[in-house]
């Protein structure tokens, strides 16, 4: 497993885990975004300042920061 | 029926419908769009009103609610078009328009309208609308996308599960929408038989919280629509939904939606050659 955040751009990887650090209503949004095991994600792009990096999920592009990106995991491609 | 490309929407007539624009002086029931965004809701809406709101594919272009009408045999029909939503539970701003209508709108039907092609994420809100009312219809839309994309939907099976009537349409090119119309009457005259609702069982001590709260919700609220939801969100600590309970702002929301309609006549352009 690797975290998101080590996902290279252009590069897609399947969702493994989202973290215990990553709880309440922060979880529940990922959760309701697509981000769920099993799902299929690809970063996209970098904001001019390299954070947040956007990703595709299930077709909808959404920003995501370190602080999460650094506690949802991925199976290695 | 495979239909033609270059034939939009707002050109096809099924018999028995009229679409009345923003004749908005009376109606019978009341229909919510509600789903995902940028999953057709507007097109939908626009389909069956005969009027303009604005579509196009990215998500986030319905910001606000916008009322339409239609007649479909004996029944006229309000329809609200909403602004797409992920979550009835985490919403962002724009989203907490859709989440209060569908809540506290008293809708007798919410029209889900779902991207085809993305299930497994449409379905979750769907399953967080049937969580509040069983009066629901599934509209598997982008079904275009799905067969090209090789995607086949067993919808028998899924309205078997979810208890509600599931409908395949094509809205761009008006496909599925005779049938559309048919489920909707049929939920809005009770004529659907609910003989399996969609129930999420939660443990015994849960159960018992919820109901203790849900009595003392309906005293000091009698008037408020889904107290047991109410209830859910206090005991997950949901400041917003705490916060608005406090300053008894749920029920002046709930007050506003029954207020005269807006007039939207300024804003959307009515095709008069439609609703003849
Ligand atoms: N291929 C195809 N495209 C469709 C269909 N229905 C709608 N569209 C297109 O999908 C895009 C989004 O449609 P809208 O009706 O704007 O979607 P919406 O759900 O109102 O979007 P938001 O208001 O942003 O949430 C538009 O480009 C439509 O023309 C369909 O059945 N098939
Ligand atoms: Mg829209």
């Amino acid at each position: 497993m690797a975290p998101l955040s080590n996902l290279r751009q252009g590069k897609s990887s399947v969702i493994s885990k989202i973290g215990d650090d990553i709880s309440g209503t922060q979880r529940r949004r990922l959760l309701d975004l697509g981000i769920y095991p099993g799902a299929t994600i690809t970063h996209c792009f970098n904001s001019a300042t390299g954070e947040p990096k956007a990703f595709e999920v299930l077709g909808s592009v959404i920003a995501l920061r370190k602080e999460q990106t650094d506690f949802i995991f991925t199976l290695e491609d | 029926m495979p239909s033609e490309h270059g034939l939009l929407s707002q050109t096809f007539r099924i018999r028995q419908l009229q679409k009345l624009g923003v004749n908005l002086d009376k109606w019978d029931f009341v229909v919510a769009l509600a789903g995902n965004p940028n999953t057709g809701k507007s097109t939908v809406f626009n389909s069956l009103t005969g009027l303009r709101q604005h579509t196009g594919n990215w998500p986030g272009k319905t910001v606000t609610r916008a009322e339409g009408a239609f007649s479909y045999k004996d029944n006229r029909y309000k329809i609200v078009d909403l602004p797409g939503t992920y979550s009835l539970l985490s919403t962002s701003e724009d989203e907490e328009i859709a989440r209060n209508f569908i809540l506290f709108g008293q809708p007798d039907v919410t029209l889900i309208v779902a991207d085809a092609t993305r299930l497994e994420r449409n379905l979750n809100l769907t399953l967080q609308i049937l969580e509040i009312t069983p009066n629901a219809v599934l509209c598997l839309n982008l079904m275009d996308e799905a067969k090209r994309k090789g995607i086949k939907i067993n919808e028998k099976a899924l309205q078997d599960r979810l208890g509600i009537p599931v409908i395949t349409t094509t809205a761009r090119y008006g496909d599925g929408m005779e049938a559309l119309l048919y489920a909707i009457e049929q939920v809005a005259t009770n004529a659907w038989p609910i003989q399996k609702r969609f129930k999420i069982t939660v443990p015994k001590q849960l159960e018992e919280s919820i109901l203790a709260l849900e009595t003392d919700i309906n005293a000091l609220y009698p008037d408020l629509p889904n107290s047991r939801w109410i209830a859910l969100r206090l005991l997950e600590g949901d400041e917003r939904i705490i916060h608005a309970l406090k300053n008894n702002e749920l029920s002046a929301l709930m007050k506003s939606y029954q207020q005269p309609p807006l007039d939207l006549s300024a804003e959307v352009e009515v095709l008069n050659e439609e609703t003849k």
